[in-house]
């Protein structure tokens, strides 16, 4: 019988205003009216002159006289013609009486009925006994109509009109929106209350707030709130249609009587456009509204996107406690119902699939093999959604060795040719390999001897090591292979293949560089995205579903990189402990280092590569510096130390000299610009600052006095603004080198079976490692005073008011020591790992995603002290330098430069965020002492000192200068770890 | 209110003692200088002292250099010359005293966390052109730190009411002075008494600023002077100096002489030397002989020193420092 049903497809005869897409075979009114359609067999011998898209169809005029004999054997066929089809229920149920059996005319005219105007479709299909069900032989039909929200109405459950009547806290009442135009579509509910009581009361949202059961709140009330999260506003539910009960209080009865309309199976009813809501009176709308409410709806939908109020038609709350139990008191109101699925017109294509899996070979765990879960990329219906389009899968792979073996299972294929509406067929056609990095496919290779490859380009690789061109003429080009597949084709099931990164080996000119060359495999330096490869396409096709499957290879190289940088003498550069991979349990060895000298210090670096399955290859011979551009926390390191590197110091090697004076060249046109600005301005700063001192002299009152005082602290900071960065060339480091030790290593990782399912079809990037800094960057700090002098620097005033003198009384200063002393403490260790896709890391995963946390967190302190020791022959002078800041809650010696760093990571790699503040120093002279004879001090009135000013020519005792100000925490820099 | 009393009764026994002080004429600090010897090896010994976060008294061979006893959120620092304290060539001993610091005019009940010290000695020479370091720098003390439960360095004391370090360094001088050194070991003796006669003594030199006698004033400071000059090498402008140092105190302009209050007597030099002291904050450890005066619109204090000791077979205090 099948077979027969095999003969009869419809075919629709389309009309101006309507479309047919053939794909789904569905056939599109603009509004509810007539169609026609006839079978396909008819429709070549009787309607071959109808244009589609215009009149309406008529039998071609010539063969009028032979409708009867061509359309005999068709004279018992039935007409299924249902409203919800369902890929259930349309291959069953029978003739629709409101049918003539059989196709006398040609053809059949069928009305669309204005009560399913929407979104909607109903099932068209002849058949002799069984209907199919099958698109093949069937059509879908769907009238758009105009969008429009007729009215509402509140009733019980049992449909009883209860407009303007009282209910209860806890009853679960019906909202009935009636609707044109939004068959099957979605509105959108939200109910408001007018306080009854008040005439001025703006409505207040009454939220949906579902419940896990009796009295329990699926979202936990927080301290402090009243309600559960008012996260849902809204109820979302699908217009169906249903049987039309007239009320005398329905507002909207003539309205809805113009959209009535009946069904073939009941023509005693009238039935309507309708959504059905049932609401449940929430006893947490006390809260929204008070105890008393007047509970109206607004409804709106996307099409129409404009919200519409339903004022007048309310229930209301009169002053109620009591909470009575009905249908919906354990689940609440439910924003969204789930079985409100999307209709899936794909549902009724019976040349299917139903997933894609893709399977990676077993693993050996501790000489155990533990099966390979396959990885879901697509699935049909499947409750989780990110199944339901289909998904990319990403594997790591060498490209002659560490080949991944890739089991593409397509599950439940149902592709017989009777079902196929496509040509051509599916049947054996369903896995496609459309497109793949190798040069040609090879079926069933034997293994090992396929694997072999052999390279295009000249001669033999030569990897390892920059070369310079004429010493090394032959590069290796690409390495040409076939794609493995080990099934056969038109296997509609399944297809395994090996697949392969295929890495790009020829060396990279380093542009500006000369003839420098870098080996290959630095294009893989930073595993971003940018180092995926040409994707394996597969096409996996059926009727119902035609998807694309692409795996995309990663590749499989592993980066280390082993450094140090210490002090000789420590003793410390002999070992570098790398970090141990706690994801990878293989023992890995240390990595060569080349030891370079930078001053007298010592700078170690190890970075080894290992890929395509092959053992470590070292990249640490003499060119590795030359790659610091990639190193940027390197770099920072050895920028700093440059800066700081003094050409005259006798340890520094000739080499080192030459560098550093190099530098110094460099920098010189725009150090030589900026200090001119800043000289300049001052000079400027200098002059208003003597102009406040003069003005302080000369206040007669209070007023004046503080008004100036804050004008010179004004002045002050200015001047020391200016004077930021002259300062530094005033200042004499010596630097606490930083003893820095690390290793760290990353690779991209394939995510492990337990991974959630969002993340096992993805590879991920890992970094493992340890970085221990003692400290990151320490150094002490002497200001060199007579510079400070020279340019005239606030904290020399302080000194010269305080001591007294006048620059040319300080002899060659060596009478004055100021000493800024700096010990720096930013530093510490971290260590572990990070996936950058899962976000699985080794510093408390819960906490970072809570709280949207860095990967990890470096603090630090940086303390400074200001020495102050003026030393003039059988004198004292006496001076406390305070610290600003922290001093409530103890007593501070020191002022803190508080730093932390905040490591985290984005798509360029790694970086550390370092924030600092500064507490603030501040001078006070308290005294001085003469030839043991007597001391000179201020009576105790600091506060009232009219000597603040650092240009004071007498005894400036009680000096109080603001040397360094207090500093609220701010961005210092950004180190940025790693990246291209 | 006691002390007071004392005062007033001490008063005219105090002029007196100032005017039999007018027979030694002759005598006179500017000329000092002639006396000093060995002015081509002249070193200047300085104790260069931070310390932070807490009240402390420095003292060499038992004499006091430095103290503080102010407001401490911060650092003291000074440069203080010492040859004074040293008697002769050798090993010289060093005592730092740490008391917890004051915190807003109120003294806190154990040592900070937070102390900071760092005490080096050195030897200076001047030149009209330039100061050299001829010895040293000698480091006697950096912060003695221990790490506390979070693993930070903490001063290693924190929490005591009080913590005491000793050591010694070498000085080389080439002058020698009797100083002390022989006199009475005043800590055997009656305190009650001693400290009348201390106060006795204290207030006639007070009193010489008071009646601005200059002639008193010489007499008194004569010894002490005659030591302080050799032990730092005094030329003719230095002892012009510092004759001009006490000077200025008779000249001070709204000059006030403080009547000797809040004070505290201190025995120092082994036992060897008394002064007094006060004991009222911000002055803690300053000298009581106090002269208030105004410099512009600021109301200053002068202080002047005087520790006494009773030389060998006399029972009479003098100054001696």
């Amino acid at each position: 019988m099948a077979d027969q049903n095999k003969q009869i497809h419809i075919a629709p005869l389309v009309m101006k205003g309507q479309s047919f897409e053939q794909n789904h075979r569905v056939l599109t009114l603009t509004k509810a009216e007539a169609f026609y359609a006839t079978l396909s067999d008819l429709k070549d011998q009787l309607f071959s002159k109808y244009v589609p898209g215009t009149s309406t169809p008529e039998v071609d005029t010539e063969k009028r006289d032979e409708v009867p004999s061509l359309t005999e054997g068709y004279k018992d066929i039935s007409w299924m013609w249902i409203v919800d089809p369902s890929a259930d229920n349309i291959g069953q149920g029978g003739h629709n009486p409101t049918f003539s059996k059989g196709i006398k005319q040609g053809l059949v005219r069928v009305s669309f009925p204005k009560f399913l105007e929407g979104g909607g479709v109903l099932w068209l299909e002849p058949f002799a006994e069984q209907p199919s069900g099958s698109v093949a032989n069937g059509l879908f039909v769907r009238a758009i109509g105009t969008p429009e929200i007729l009215g509402v109405e509140w009733t019980d459950l049992q449909g009883n009109n209860i407009n303007s009547n009282e209910v209860n806290f806890g009853d679960t009442v019906l909202l009935k929106v009636y609707t044109v135009g939004l068959y099957w579509d979605d509105i959108i509910i939200q109910l408001k209350d007018l306080d009854y009581l008040s005439m001025v009361d703006d409505p207040d949202d009454l939220p949906a707030y579902e419940r896990n059961g009796i009295g329990t709140p699926k979202a936990p009330i927080a301290a402090g709130q009243k309600t559960p999260p008012k996260v849902y506003k809204s109820l979302t539910r699908r217009v169906k249609y249903a049987k039309y009960r007239p009320s005398s209080k329905n507002n909207y009865a003539s309205a809805i009587n113009d959209y009535l309309g009946t069904l073939a199976t009941d023509n005693e009813n009238h039935y309507v456009q309708i959504a059905e809501v049932e609401i449940y009176i929430d006893e947490y709308w006390v809260e929204d509204g008070g105890n008393s409410l007047k509970i109206f709806p607004t409804i709106n939908n996307r099409r129409i996107n404009k919200e519409k109020a339903f004022q007048q038609d309310f229930v209301l709350v009169k002053n109620k406690k009591q909470v009575v139990q009905s249908k919906l008191t354990p689940t609440g109101n439910v924003p969204i119902l789930v079985n409100d699925n999307e209709f899936n017109l794909a549902a009724f294509h019976h040349c299917l699939y139903r997933a894609i899996t893709i399977t990676l070979p077993d693993k050996t765990v501790d000489g155990k093999k533990v099966p390979s879960r396959p990885v879901t990329l697509f699935e049909e219906n499947s409750e989780k959604p990110e199944l339901l389009t289909i998904r990319d899968f990403e594997v790591i792979a060498g490209d002659t060795g560490n080949l991944k073996k890739i089991t593409l299972d397509v599950v439940g294929v149902e592709n017989a040719e009777a079902d196929c509406v496509t040509t051509p067929i599916h049947l054996q056609k369903t896995i496609v390999i459309e497109s793949h990095p190798e040069k040609d496919i090879k079926r069933h290779p034997k293994e090992p001897e396929d694997n072999r490859w052999k390279m295009e380009g000249n001669g033999s690789a030569d990897i390892g090591i920059f070369k310079q061109e004429g010493k090394t003429t032959r590069e290796v080009r690409w390495l040409v292979y076939p794609m493995n597949v080990y099934t056969n084709e038109g296997d509609d099931n399944k297809l395994i293949f090996d697949a392969r990164f295929p890495y790009n080996r020829a060396d990279i000119d380093m542009a500006g560089m000369g003839s420098l060359k870098l080996p290959f495999i630095f294009r893989y330096f930073w595993l971003s995205d940018a180092v995926a490869g040409t994707p394996y396409v597969v096409h996996v096709a059926t009727c119902r579903y035609d998807n694309r499957v692409k795996v995309i290879p990663y590749p499989d190289v592993e980066w280390s990189l082993a450094f140090n940088f210490s002090d000789p003498e420590d003793g410390k550069k002999s070992r570098i402990t790398l970090a141990s991979d706690s994801i990878q349990t293989e023992k890995r060895h240390q990595p060569l280092r080349k030891w370079v000298s930078i001053g007298d210090r010592q700078f170690g670096i190890g970075l080894t590569a290992k890929f395509n399955g092959e053992d470590e290859r070292e990249y640490s011979s003499d060119y590795v510096l030359k790659l610091k551009e990639k190193f940027k926390t390197l770099v920072k390191l050895i920028d700093n130390i440059n800066n700081l590197f003094n050409p005259n110091n006798a340890n520094a090697s000739e080499e080192d000299k030459e560098k550093t004076r190099q530098f110094l060249e460099r920098k010189k046109g725009q150090i030589a610009e900026r200090e001119a600005q800043e000289k300049k301005d001052l000079g400027k700063q200098k002059e208003l600052l003597k102009d406040a001192v003069r003005r302080y002299r000369g206040t007669d009152n209070d007023k004046q006095e503080e008004r100036e005082k804050k004008t010179i602290r004004s002045r002050q900071r200015s001047i020391r603004r200016a004077n930021a960065k002259l300062a530094r060339t005033a200042i004499g480091f010596d630097i606490i080198w930083p003893n820095v030790e690390g290793g760290l290593s990353w690779k991209l990782v394939q995510t492990n079976d337990n991974q959630e399912e969002q993340y096992r079809n993805k590879v991920g990037l890992m970094f493992t490692g340890a970085v221990e800094f003692s400290p990151l960057l320490g150094a002490s700090i002497y200001l060199d005073f007579l510079a400070l002098v020279q340019r005239l620097h606030p904290i020399a005033y302080a000194i010269i008011a305080i001591a007294d003198l006048t620059i040319s009384q300080m002899g060659d200063g060596s009478k004055i020591i100021v000493e800024l002393r700096g010990t720096g403490i930013l530093g510490g260790k971290f260590e572990g790992f990070y996936n950058k896709l899962t976000g699985e890391n080794s510093f408390n995963k819960e906490d970072r995603d809570e709280n949207n946390m860095p990967v990890a967190k470096v603090t630090g302190d940086f303390t400074v002290s200001l020495k102050v020791h003026i030393k003039i022959a059988q004198k004292k002078n006496l001076i406390f330098v305070t610290v600003e800041g922290s001093g409530e809650v103890e007593l501070e010696a020191v002022a803190t430069w508080k730093a932390r760093a905040a490591i985290d990571a984005n798509d360029k790699g790694v970086y550390a965020n370092i924030f600092g503040n500064f507490d603030g120093i501040k001078i006070l002279g308290k005294g001085k002492v003469s030839g043991k004879v007597s001391g000179r001090r201020a009576a105790d009135v600091p506060e009232n000192n009219k000597d603040a000013s650092t240009l004071g020519g007498s005894m400036g005792f009680n000096v109080e200068f603001e040397a360094m100000p207090k500093q609220e925490e701010e961005l210092i820099t950004t180190i940025q770890l790693g990246g291209n | 209110m006691t002390n007071r009393i004392l005062v007033l009764m001490l008063l005219a026994a105090s002029f007196h003692s100032c005017a039999q002080n007018n027979t030694t004429m002759e005598k006179s600090i500017k000329d000092i200088y002639k006396t000093v010897q060995h002015r081509d090896q002249a070193i200047e010994y300085r104790a260069n002292i931070q310390v932070g976060a807490c009240s402390f008294e420095f003292l060499i061979n038992d004499v006091p250099v430095q103290s503080y006893f102010e407001n401490a959120n911060g650092t003291f620092n000074v440069s203080a010359p010492f040859n004074d304290a040293i008697l002769a060539s050798g090993i010289q001993r060093w005592k730092l005293i740490l008391y917890p610091a004051y915190k807003d005019r109120v003294q806190t009940e154990v040592l900070s966390p937070n102390i900071l010290i760092d005490i080096e000695v050195e030897g200076l020479r001047h030149t009209a052109e330039s100061v050299r370091t001829v010895y040293g720098p000698v480091s006697l003390i950096t912060t003695p730190v221990k790490e506390n439960d979070k693993g930070e360095e903490v001063f290693e004391h924190a929490g005591a009411p009080v913590a005491i370090y000793e050591g010694t360094f070498e000085a080389k001088v080439p002058y020698k002075l009797s100083g002390w050194s022989e006199s009475k070991d005043l800590s055997k003796e009656d305190q009650e008494q001693l400290l009348v006669e201390v106060l006795r003594a204290t207030q006639a030199y007070a009193n010489c600023f008071k009646s601005k006698d200059t002639v008193g004033v010489t007499n008194l400071v004569y010894n002490k002077e005659v030591e302080y000059q050799q032990a730092n090498f005094c030329g003719k402008e230095d002892s012009e100096e510092q004759w001009k140092y006490y000077l200025e105190n008779f000249n001070l302009p709204d000059a006030i002489v403080q009547p000797i209050e809040n004070y505290k007597m201190r025995i120092y030099g082994d036992g060897r030397l008394v002064t007094l002291e006060r004991n009222d904050f911000p002055y803690i450890g300053e000298p009581v002989v106090r002269i208030n005066y105004m410099e512009g619109n600021r109301k200053m204090i002068s202080y002047l020193f005087a520790t006494f000791h009773k030389p060998k077979g006399s029972d009479k205090l003098e100054i001696i420092r």
